[in-house]
């Protein structure tokens, strides 16, 4: 059996109608609704996921998976279309070991580009 | 350096056009292959330059040309001789045009946007594609947006025409042609759908969407450069040959 290590994958997303609210708990729920649509629901509990941070003013999010899983959450992330019937472009931006290397990353990525 | 090598544009406006091109900016794409429609009387060159104008991203042209019969192909052809420094791609499903399309030196790749079509890819297409050093595009902006039978259906035609191209796969080529904003995904995303979903090697997939297209741009760059003074002749200096 492979050694399971963690995988943090930060993400993320535009979307067309910036009115709408998206909340931490829409996106938790349509990554799972798309993971289990796509690899079932015995391939969804093998992924380990779980959401560690989520921004709505920076429009993206950290979640956790496993190393082994890692390229379907990052396939699913690509499948969703819409949120809330309104559509959105998601994008995986790095995925790192360690949850510190990722933050600094992201303030990197974020005070470069925004 | 990632290449998007189908980008449509021509219906959109101004405002939606920048937008489209941020978004691909967005996702990572760093150079953009626009496609232009083939008509008799238009004028590539200044519409290029247009676009250009309106993103820092590289972009490049490409002439599709849809042939209904071999005359349209061949009459289409001698049309577009004189834009060089522009790709030239053919769509058809067609078996005769496509075998006549790869055969001509001034065709550059064939392009298949709709899954559905991958089925009139044969081996014996592939096999010539493969002779001639041309390329095959495709892409899965159908696979968005439609119910899950319907998107089964859909992986069962990719992954079928996959196991043909397997060993073949310097001549595929990833090319989006998004007709919304909101299909367009990233070039590590489609990366990843291919190994997870369609199980190819990480390293066929980055083949897929990196480096092939970036090929397909130097073919045109290589063509425009001041050495090459027609298709497969180019200068060198004497200090290169010795």
């Amino acid at each position: 059996m492979h050694l399971q290590r963690q995988r943090y994958v930060l993400f993320e997303y535009i979307v067309e109608n910036p009115e709408v609210r998206i909340t931490e708990k829409d996106v938790i729920r349509v990554i799972w609704k798309t993971l289990i649509k796509l690899f079932g629901e015995y391939g969804a509990y093998k992924t380990g996921l779980w959401m560690i941070e989520f921004d709505p003013s920076l429009k993206c999010g950290i979640i956790r998976c496993n190393n082994i899983t890692k390229d379907r959450i990052i396939a699913t992330i690509a499948f969703i279309s819409s949120i809330k019937e309104t559509p959105v472009v998601f994008h995986s931006i790095k995925t790192s070991g360690t949850i510190k290397k990722l933050k600094e990353i992201q303030k990197q990525f974020f005070d470069k580009h925004r | 350096m990632y290449v998007n090598t189908s980008v449509a544009w021509e219906s959109l406006s101004k405002s939606d056009r920048k937008y489209k091109f941020n978004v691909y900016r967005f996702v990572g794409y760093n150079s953009l292959i626009a496609n232009f429609e083939y008509s008799p009387n238009k004028d590539y060159r200044t519409l290029l330059l247009g676009i250009q104008e309106e993103s820092s991203l590289n972009i490049y042209g490409k002439i599709i040309l849809t042939p209904k019969t071999q005359k349209d192909l061949k009459k289409a052809l001698k049309n577009v001789k004189d834009y060089s420094d522009f790709l030239i791609c053919v769509k058809s499903i067609d078996k005769d045009i496509l075998t006549i399309a790869i055969n001509d030196s001034r065709v550059d790749a064939i392009s298949f946007p709709n899954i559905q079509d991958l089925n009139h890819v044969t081996s014996g297409i592939i096999s010539l594609l493969k002779t001639q050093e041309k390329f095959l595009e495709i892409s899965f902006r159908n696979v968005l947006g439609i119910t899950a039978p319907e998107r089964s259906r859909l992986f069962h035609e990719i992954d079928k025409f996959l196991s043909i191209v397997a060993t073949n796969t310097q001549i595929l080529l990833y090319g989006g042609n998004e007709r919304s904003i909101y299909e367009i995904r990233g070039p590590r995303e489609i990366a990843t759908i291919l190994t997870a979903i369609f199980d190819l090697s990480l390293q066929t997939s980055k083949k897929i969407v990196q480096s092939n297209p970036e090929r397909f741009i130097n073919i045109l760059l290589e063509r425009k450069s001041s050495n090459t003074f027609s298709q497969g002749v180019k200068i060198i200096s004497q200090q290169n040959k010795e």
